[in-house]
């Protein structure tokens, strides 16, 4: 067996660095008060908890300074054309630079985050990364940029 | 004449070696029904067990991660190797009698049956052999499934309930086996790891069942419907004479 | 489980309701009463999750993570003053959801990010409140990226604060779109100046608006019960939320609330409760909201309030406001209500007064008269105006009987009116309305009369002005033109009087009759209507007057025959007799003597000696 596994799901395939988990939960879906659920990735270098909340919620609470969490989340296709969703491609090289103590979904000390909202094959997402500490900035983004140099998106029919 | 009595004799001794021979298995079969029950193992016993309780694994290289399907049907990959916890992986099934009370137990203590110190998965057949919406219903929200025939080939599961205790920082198979219930399944992997306080911790962390937190739910939501908040005199009973 | 009934039946009620819900178990009253109310104290914020130990009624308010290093931000009422919504330089950045909450009833909560504008000098920092809602203002750089998609990420601006609302944010925001992130983690989080969990729908419907940030207003009024049972409601500043046991939620804001403010209710005069939510009207950028009560399985609609920017709001009730409907209501031929509907005098009827308006210039002025013997009509403009200057309903013409009718191919309209006592049709009219003669009425035995004569069909044509009065009060007379021009016997006259009755003049008869009528004064009002004999073939045209004749003919014009020498006349035979035709009038001579000359004669007339010829 090898250490990197393909995941595959909703359109969307990437490397998986070895010691990562990574999920995703889908699929689009229709709620019950009208809104619409679209599917995401995460992936992280611990054990995923069963119940996460999309931006981490039920997660960055649990971080410890090494762990690394990455969110992929998809939105309804028609923001790919819209000027949020401007940036082209996945994001790739992130570098320590790029990460603020101020982009987090939930500001807790010690921790610094990444968001880029973007669009690829005419579909719409965000990518939000959490670094739990200082030593998450060397090999934790390492393995980040490696997943995300491998991910892959797909055009898919549009259902509804 | 005395042939017939020789052939007698001789054929009544061969019945005789036959019984016993009977039942001698029969009571290492009882011996081995009771090591399965409650009652606490002897420890040099069970590793025995746990060693024979199936043909040694072929050497091959180790499994780094479990690769499948949730029951929703979406993709994850959960490493094995180089990991904060070992890494109990349950083999269930839908189908099977004796997978029953597992499923129960998970429901009931929200998918917490084992200490903070291991990370239960549960791996059920993919969905080419078992039905997604089977383990859906079966399966709490807050347990980690993950659907993967593969997973079952990795390990040469020979059927469930199943379960293969994995360590974290090599992936080295620490114990494998089969067990009745929950708390028996951490007798085998306290034995494993050779830390008897494993079972302990579980044993004396008694969970309130989820139906009861059900059950409770559905009672606050009456009283609430009805008008009666936190506080309201009527739910204390020494401001309401007359009660049973 | 025996239950001893020391509490309402409606707790009792709820007891066996518990007891299925524990499926039987062998509890006793006492042991489950104990568990709820430990449960109850510390669990009204999530029903999914339990504390064993009940927390402070402060804790349970904030949630958990609610001091200022939990990590998440504040709710903007704790930094507003109470008012549940996103502050000025700021924009809606995106939401989530948590399910089941019970701040909504078990329903999905919203919180929406309220994100900095570019510009503005958010600083981080953590508020200077009492309240257990200490989360930090403007702290974190993040998008939920559901809302405002027009607004590019370089934007780059701080979370000031959150917003709550029971409704999902699509409804109340076109910029946000259906995307949806569910956070059961934040389900507790919560603040003093948001409404309690499981709040009246009321309580919450006025904090989904805003709370004391909403058009509303603050509370001024406590959720109260309506009357009769049909729900409940609470009054506020500028305006109330009604919770309709047949109807859902309805709120009434100004000004609409000011139009309406102690009409609402049950009692016969009252215009019921909202049917809806208020409405904007395309038509002259106005707005109305209806109001009503339920009728079976249905809902009877009792009154609109209806309201424009040049106008202002008004009420329109039954059965005007049927009529108002039928025609278009404010895009129809009336256009906005400038009045509320009003009683008549008379108390038997209502009535309602409209603008139509064009590029915010008044056009004309419009009415509805609804009465229960003729019905609801409308009139406007000149035809309006004339019906308001004689006195409207008090006046001769009474109610307006039709709506506003086209006369055929004239390009005239007209309306028709009848005047009720007792239930009853006494008398009816009309006002026609035509660019040459205006807007003049007809009514009464003169508008009979015309009506008998072929109305604006007839030799008469149309009225040209009002009836007016002789100069000696006994009689009066209306004059009539064909569109066109009368002639010799077209157009002319009604007169009518109590003595004589209802008599027409037509073509040169009726001028002839009016220079008399201002001059002389010979023939007094007419007796009889025109006859039109061929006398030795000769045609005649002959009427009858109190006090007089007129007769015209080839062989004499206009004659007017009066006193003893009309007598003499008459008794000769008149036009049949031996004199002939007149062919001329009463001449009067300058020592007295009256002379008029004849086809065959001449009869005249010396004062104290009699007639002659």
């Amino acid at each position: 067996m090898t250490g990197v596994r393909r995941l595959e799901s909703h359109g969307i395939s990437l490397l998986v660095p070895v010691g990562w988990e990574a999920r995703f939960t889908g699929p689009a879906a229709r709620l019950d008060d009208g809104g619409h659920a679209q599917p995401y990735l995460h992936a992280g270098n611990f054990a995923l908890p069963a119940i996460r909340a999309p931006f981490g919620g039920g997660v960055v609470g649990e971080l410890a300074p090494p762990h690394v969490f990455v969110a992929l989340l998809e939105y309804a296709p028609e923001g790919a054309t819209t000027p949020l969703f401007g940036s082209h491609g996945v994001p790739v090289r992130l570098q320590a630079s790029d990460f603020s103590a101020s982009t987090l979904q939930r500001s807790l000390r010690g921790q610094a985050g990444f968001q880029r909202f973007f669009h690829a094959a005419d579909r719409a997402f965000c990518l939000y990364v959490v670094l739990g500490g200082r030593a998450a900035y060397q090999r934790g983004l390492d393995d980040v940029n490696a997943l995300l140099w491998s991910t892959r998106v797909h055009a898919v029919s549009v259902t509804s | 004449m005395i042939w017939l009595v020789i052939a007698e004799a001789l054929a009544l001794l061969v019945l005789g070696v036959f019984v016993l021979a009977l039942v001698h298995s029969y009571a290492g079969l009882v011996a081995k029904v009771e090591e399965l029950s409650d009652s606490p193992p002897r420890r040099r016993v069970a590793s025995q067990r746990l060693a024979a309780s199936r043909p040694p694994a072929p050497d091959g290289p180790v499994v780094h991660q479990v690769t499948g399907v949730t029951p929703g049907g979406d993709g994850v990959v959960i490493p094995l190797v180089g990991v904060e916890r070992d890494t109990l992986l349950a083999f269930l099934s839908s189908t099977c009698t004796s997978c029953q009370r597992f499923w129960s137990e998970l429901e009931d203590s929200s998918g917490e049956v084992l200490p903070p110190q291991l990370r239960l998965v549960v791996v059920p057949k993919g969905p080419d052999k078992e039905s997604p919406s089977a383990i859906l219903e079966a399966a709490p929200d807050a347990c980690d499934v993950v659907m993967s025939s593969e997973a079952w080939s990795d390990f040469n599961v020979p059927g469930s309930p199943y379960f293969v205790l994995v360590g974290a920082a090599t992936g080295t198979v620490l114990g494998e086996g089969t067990a009745l219930t929950w708390p028996r399944v951490l007798d085998l992997a306290a034995v494993a790891t050779g830390d008897d306080a494993l079972a302990e911790v579980m044993r004396h962390d008694a969970r309130k069942p989820a139906s009861d937190l059900r059950r409770e739910t559905d009672v606050d939501r009456l009283l609430l419907d009805a008008g009666i908040r936190p506080g309201d005199p009527s739910l204390y009973p020494n401001h309401a004479p007359g009660i049973e | 489980m025996k239950v001893t009934p020391t509490l309402s039946t409606a707790s009792d009620a709820v007891l066996r309701g518990i007891s299925r819900a524990l499926g039987g178990a062998t509890w006793s009253r006492r042991s489950f009463l104990v568990r709820t109310s430990l449960l109850g104290s510390a669990l009204a914020m999530d029903p999914a999750r339990f504390a064993l130990e009940p927390r402070t009624a402060y804790e349970a308010v904030c949630g958990p993570e609610a001091d200022c290093g939990g990590g998440f931000t504040v709710f903007c009422c704790t930094i507003q003053r109470g008012a549940n919504v996103c502050p000025e330089g700021t924009f809606v950045g995106g939401f989530w959801k948590a399910d089941r909450s019970a701040f909504c009833r078990d329903a999905a909560r919203y919180y929406v990010d309220c994100n900095g504008n570019a510009g503005w000098p958010w600083h981080c920092h953590c508020p200077d409140t009492a309240s257990c809602d200490r989360r930090h203002v403007a702290c974190v750089q993040f998008r939920y990226g559901n809302c405002n998609l027009e607004i590019p990420e370089h934007y780059g601006s701080p979370v000031v604060c959150r917003v709550v609302t029971c409704t999902p944010p699509w409804v109340w925001d076109e910029s946000c779109t259906t995307t949806s992130f569910t956070d059961q983690f934040t389900v507790d989080q919560s603040a003093p100046c948001l409404p309690d969990p499981w709040p009246s729908k009321i309580i919450m419907q006025w904090s989904d608006l805003g709370g004391p940030g909403s058009p509303l207003g603050p509370q001024v009024g406590r959720v109260e019960r309506l009357p009769f049972g049909n729900g409940t409601w609470a009054t506020f500043r500028y305006g109330a939320i009604f919770d309709l046991a047949w109807g859902g939620v309805r709120f009434v804001e100004d000004p609409v609330w000011a139009s309406v403010r102690g009409r609402t209710g049950s009692t016969p005069t009252s215009i019921g409760y909202p049917l809806q939510d208020r409405v904007t009207l395309h038509e002259g950028d106005g707005w109305a909201q209806a109001f009503g009560h339920r009728r079976g399985s249905g809902v009877d609609e009792l009154a609109v309030a209806v309201g424009s920017p040049a106008l202002g709001t008004h009420v329109v009730t039954q059965p005007v406001l049927s009529k108002w409907r039928a025609l278009g209501a404010q895009g129809g031929v009336l256009g906005y209500p400038s009045r509320d509907t009003r009683s008549t005098s008379d108390k038997t009827s209502s009535y309602g007064f409209f603008s139509k308006l064009a590029h915010g210039r008044l056009v004309y002025r419009g009415a509805i008269y609804a009465n229960p013997v003729v019905g609801a009509h409308w009139l406007r403009g000149a035809i309006l105006e004339r019906y308001l200057e004689l006195g409207s309903e008090a006046g001769p013409l009474g109610y307006p009987a039709s709506d506003e009718l086209h006369a055929g191919a004239s390009g005239a309209t007209y309306n028709d009116f009848s005047v009720i006592d007792s239930s009853s049709v006494v008398s009816r009219g009309a006002i026609y309305s035509t660019v040459k003669f205006g807007a003049q009425p007809v009514y009464g035995p003169i508008y009979e009369k015309w009506v008998v004569l072929g109305a604006e069909h007839g030799a008469l044509g149309f009225p040209t002005a009002a009836p007016v009065a002789t100069s000696d009060g006994q009689a009066s007379y209306e004059r009539f033109s064909p569109l066109t021009g009368a002639k010799v016997r077209t157009g002319g006259g009604i007169v009518t009087s109590k003595v004589f009755g209802t008599h027409s003049l037509l073509g040169t008869f009726y001028g002839a009759w009016r220079d008399d009528e201002e001059g002389p004064r010979l023939l007094g009002v007419p007796v009889a209507d025109e006859v039109d004999p061929v006398i030795g073939g000769v045609a005649l045209r002959s009427q009858q007057f109190a006090t007089g004749a007129l007769f015209d003919s080839a062989v004499g014009r206009g004659c007017v025959l009066y006193g003893p020498i009309l007598t003499t006349y008459a008794q000769r035979g008149g036009p049949a007799g031996s004199l002939g035709l007149p062919t001329s009038s009463v001449i009067v001579e300058g020592n007295g003597d009256e002379q008029a000359t004849f086809q065959f004669g001449t009869l005249t007339y010396v004062p104290g000696q009699g007639v002659s010829g």
